[in-house]
């Protein structure tokens, strides 16, 4: 080659190689800041109302006379609820954990992805099922009426309780089977090399498991303690209903904000403690051997109580799907739901696309600091989950205290605040999801990659991003399904003259129309089973292609 | 490798072209356009506000508010907005929150020619709303469990030891038309005896439900005798052919009588679009108007001398409850704190 060419190609060659080096520094010091977008997407309405309340406290406006002279009902209020809760959470975990170890041992492909579908099913609402099983209540009253028989109604603590503990079914089943899955394979094996399968289970694989179990107790209690809307359904009085009166009576987000700071505190609680297994459980390398090879053997009790849990499972699933099939009536009234609500399902589907879009990479930081850091991860996992604690109106009150100024107004009043409203409630979990797979990332594939590619940028985008993409396609889904069902906080966000489908099927809940209403349910349900389908086939196809590889390369 | 790294950065250049474009796009404002929040029900608003835009050609941009979220989100939604609010037209189904928000500076004051023959009563003396289209507080009944000589008639039949408690019922007085309801008789009774009357409901166990629309439903399917909701609610289970009807609650001579409810209308402070506004409130406070929110069902009990027969109840010779809307909204605050002491336990 010529001197002079091969002096300007080289020349070349370096300037590239600086660009390079720039566009990896500009995208690390990007990353290095992203925690900090995050923290401001997601904290920013509980920073807002932290500061209204010190704001309200200081300049005399908050009623502490009243405060105090309603602590004793608060406390009962509060006892209540926990009752509620630990009470939904214990029975959801059990049920849960019986119908995990049922799925646990499942190792053929394609019901070894199939398994987890039942967490599609989390994102159908309380306030759903609690339709769904009162019209199956009604329909059996009916029934049975002519024949003398008089059912009880389903309401009270008992049907506050059946029905929470039937809403967080899936999330528990989920959290058990990821706490069964954390169990080491070669234990079970070794185990059962000298025990009956029985006792290999609760003498190994649930001592084990529990620290995750414990978890998903924690997870699905502060869900419990901030739902109101079954119990309220039911004739009975939570501590969260209390936010809600007191919001309605001053009109004042602080005072609602002081009186949600006990749940606030406890849920902080809960999570603190939570947070280490959990953590424990996400972050565990995936075992290179399935557990159980050969089918277990379970006692009988055990097997009985497992298919009990199965068939509540299954009814779990079937009660809402059949309760709102029958309440629908038929396709063509399907039909006009669909119609009635295109533009609803429309913005619906952008609003929650969206916000899956931007969760994700807004995710991916935080969840590499909680991989990564070696202090203060307690207090990132704090920060991570608190958010889940924050009842949405208030979410809702306090993006709207942040964003309705001067500087933003081009964000305030567009369909940006419902996406915004979604991302503080539902990104962290996101962070969870990826946190889960960034773990599943062999290191020794990223020091490789790091001796064979010339650039950062090419690393993350050929290397890095395909490696995380199960996990970043399960968050995105996850977010998308959340965002699909949110209320609380879009309504009080939602810009004018757009609605989300949610926001149209309460409506119609108060006018009556059980049958549109039922009919909206089931596009929700609808549009969340395919999304979730895109999931799996993704799974499946990848785990295919993975395979023909390394046949290939045998 | 240059030109692969280009496009790489103008892949990134692009999504924040998208990004910006959609940020941009989303908050382009039309000229000939209102906001108007509404926490009338969809169903009925919508008709209303779909035959404004065909005869002005005006775009109405509505937010509806929700009964599942207790009534807390639009009314907190103003007032947190206030600075730099969005709307321009309030259309409250109830009155006193619409004070609430004169008294939060949220409001500004207007006036309207098509109000001129609304009675002075139903106009706020400094001209911050105006009031119409009145839905009534009833006694739901199921026909099927109750004979015509047993039909409760009066509020106090709620604390008749004749009836099960737990088969009456009324919503959560903290929240909506409920809330209004407990102010206006406090108002009425006096605040010893107005607390008095709601904690003989607690302490008997009348059902307390989640919502006008929960009472409605529960009495319409059998699993409560009778219960207290509105006039719109009850009228749909009617419609439906649910074994119901409607009795208008304490007739008789000198009875306490029925409390009726009015649409309110407000014009807020600094809304965006100011003329657009004063359109759609002429429009909506029109003697049309307050017939067509009669005709479809959201009310049933004009202000006006409008000619009008309900097909769910008969609305001649209706004694009324009588209050003071403003007087109501001064013990408002206080009631309130009442009723989540009495109910919420």
């Amino acid at each position: 080659m010529n001197p002079v060419k091969k002096t300007e190609t080289l020349l070349t060659g370096k300037k590239a190689h600086d660009k390079v080096k720039r566009g990896a520094q500009l995208l690390n010091s990007f990353s290095n800041l992203l925690p900090l977008l995050f923290l401001i997407v997601v904290f920013m309405p509980l920073m807002v109302l932290i500061l209204d309340l010190g704001i309200q406290a200081t300049g005399g406006l908050v009623n502490w006379q009243s405060w105090l002279e309603s602590f004793y009902r608060r406390w009962v209020l509060l006892r209540n609820s926990i009752n509620l809760a630990a009470g939904t959470a214990a029975a959801a975990m059990f049920i849960g954990l019986l119908a995990a170890l049922r799925l646990w041992p499942i190792n053929r492909k394609p019901w070894l992805y199939l398994r987890w579908l039942v967490l599609m099913f989390a994102v159908i609402s309380p306030y759903m099922h609690a339709l769904a099983w009162n019209t199956l209540f009604l329909m059996f009253r009916a029934i049975l009426l002519p024949l003398g028989v008089e059912l009880t109604p389903l309401g009270g603590w008992s049907g506050s309780w059946l029905v929470q503990t039937m809403a967080f079914l899936p999330l528990a089943v989920g959290l058990a089977l990821l706490g069964l899955e954390t169990v080491d394979p070669l234990l079970i094996e070794a185990g059962r090399m000298q025990h009956p399968d029985g006792k290999v289970t609760l003498k190994i694989a649930l001592p084990l498991a529990a620290p995750a179990i414990l978890a998903g107790f924690g997870f699905i209690f502060i869900f419990s303690l901030l739902d109101y809307s079954i119990p309220s359904l039911f004739g009975k009085n939570i501590y969260a209903l209390e936010i809600f009166a007191e919001h309605s009576a001053s009109g004042r987000a602080a005072s609602a904000f002081l009186v949600a700071l006990p749940l606030l505190l406890l849920s902080i609680v809960m999570v603190y403690f939570s947070q280490a297994p959990l953590r424990e459980a996400l972050v565990r390398p995936p075992f290179k051997v399935r557990p159980w090879n050969i089918s277990p053997q379970w006692p009988v009790y055990l097997s009985i109580l497992q298919k009990v849990a199965l068939i509540i499972l299954a009814l779990h699933i079937l009660v809402p799907l059949v309760g709102l099939s029958a309440a629908t009536g038929s396709l063509s009234a399907l039909g006009e739901s669909v119609k009635l609500g295109r533009r609803e399902i429309i913005f619906s589907l952008n609003v929650a696309v969206s916000t899956a879009i931007v969760a994700v990479p807004l995710a991916y930081p935080v969840a590499s600091v909680l991989l990564n850091t070696k202090m203060r991860k307690g207090y990132w996992w704090i920060l991570t989950a608190l958010p889940l604690a924050v009842p949405a109106p208030l979410i809702g009150i306090g993006l709207i205290l942040a964003w309705n100024r001067p500087l933003f107004g081009a964000i305030y009043g567009s369909a940006v605040m419902p996406i915004l409203a979604a991302l503080a409630r539902f990104t962290p979990f996101a962070v969870i999801i990826l946190l889960a797979q960034l773990k599943r990332i062999d290191p020794l594939l990223i020091e490789a990659a790091k001796i064979l590619k010339r650039s950062k940028l090419s690393m993350l985008f050929k290397i890095h991003l395909p490696m995380l993409a199960p996990g970043m396609i399960a968050a995105f889904f996850f977010t998308f399904a959340l965002t699909l069902g949110e209320l609380g906080a879009t309504l009080i966000v939602a810009p004018p003259g757009k609605a989300t489908l949610t926001m149209r099927l309460y409506n119609l809940l108060h006018y009556g129309s059980t049958d549109l209403v039922a009919g909206l349910c089931l596009i929700i349900v609808f549009i969340t089973a395919l999304s979730a389908s895109f999931v799996f086939v993704f799974l499946i196809i990848r785990e295919s292609s993975r395979n023909q590889n390394n046949v290939r390369k045998f | 490798m240059n030109n692969k790294l280009f496009s790489k950065q103008f892949t990134i250049l692009l999504c924040l072209s998208v990004v910006m474009l959609f940020t941009v796009s989303c908050s382009q404002e039309e000229t000939n356009e209102v906001v108007i929040y509404t926490s009338v029900d969809q169903m009925y608003s919508e008709i209303i506000l779909n035959e404004f835009e065909e005869a002005t050609g005006i775009k109405v941009l509505v937010v509806y508010d929700v009964e599942a979220t207790k009534t807390t989100g639009m009314v907190n939604r103003l007032i947190a907005e206030k600075a730099r609010p969005q709307a321009d037209v309030f259309w409250n189904g109830e009155i006193l929150q619409t004070i609430r928000l004169k008294e939060a500076g949220a409001l500004t004051s207007f006036r309207s020619p098509s109000a001129d023959n609304i009675p002075d009563s139903f106009k706020d003396p400094d001209g911050y709303w105006v009031a119409y289209a009145g839905r009534a507080r009833i006694i739901i009944v199921n026909t099927d469990l109750l004979e015509p000589e047993e039909y409760p008639q009066s509020i106090y039949s709620l604390l008749d030891p004749a009836w099960p408690a737990d088969k009456t019922c009324i919503a959560y007085p903290m929240f909506g038309t409920t809330a209004t309801h407990a102010a206006a008789l406090f108002a009425y009774l006096g605040g010893t005896e107005g607390a008095a009357f709601h904690k003989a409901i607690a302490d008997q166990g009348v059902a307390v439900l989640d919502g006008n629309s929960v009472t409605r439903d529960q009495v319409a399917d059998g699993r409560m005798l009778f219960g207290m909701t509105d006039t719109d609610d009850a009228c749909v289970a009617i419609k439906d052919g649910k074994p119901v009807k409607i009795i208008l609650p304490d007739q008789e001579p000198g009875g306490i009588g029925a409390l009726v409810i009015p649409n309110s209308i407000a014009m807020i402070k600094d809304g965006p679009n100011p003329e657009a506004a004063q359109i759609l409130i002429d429009y909506l406070l029109s003697e049309t108007v307050e017939k067509r929110l009669l005709e479809i069902g959201w009310a049933h009990l004009p202000v006006r001398d409008i000619a009008y027969t309900s097909s769910c109840f008969e609305t001649t010779g209706v004694r009324l409850m009588e209050v003071d809307f403003n007087a109501m909204y001064e013990q408002f605050e206080l009631v309130m704190e009442q009723m989540g002491q009495i109910f919420i336990r």
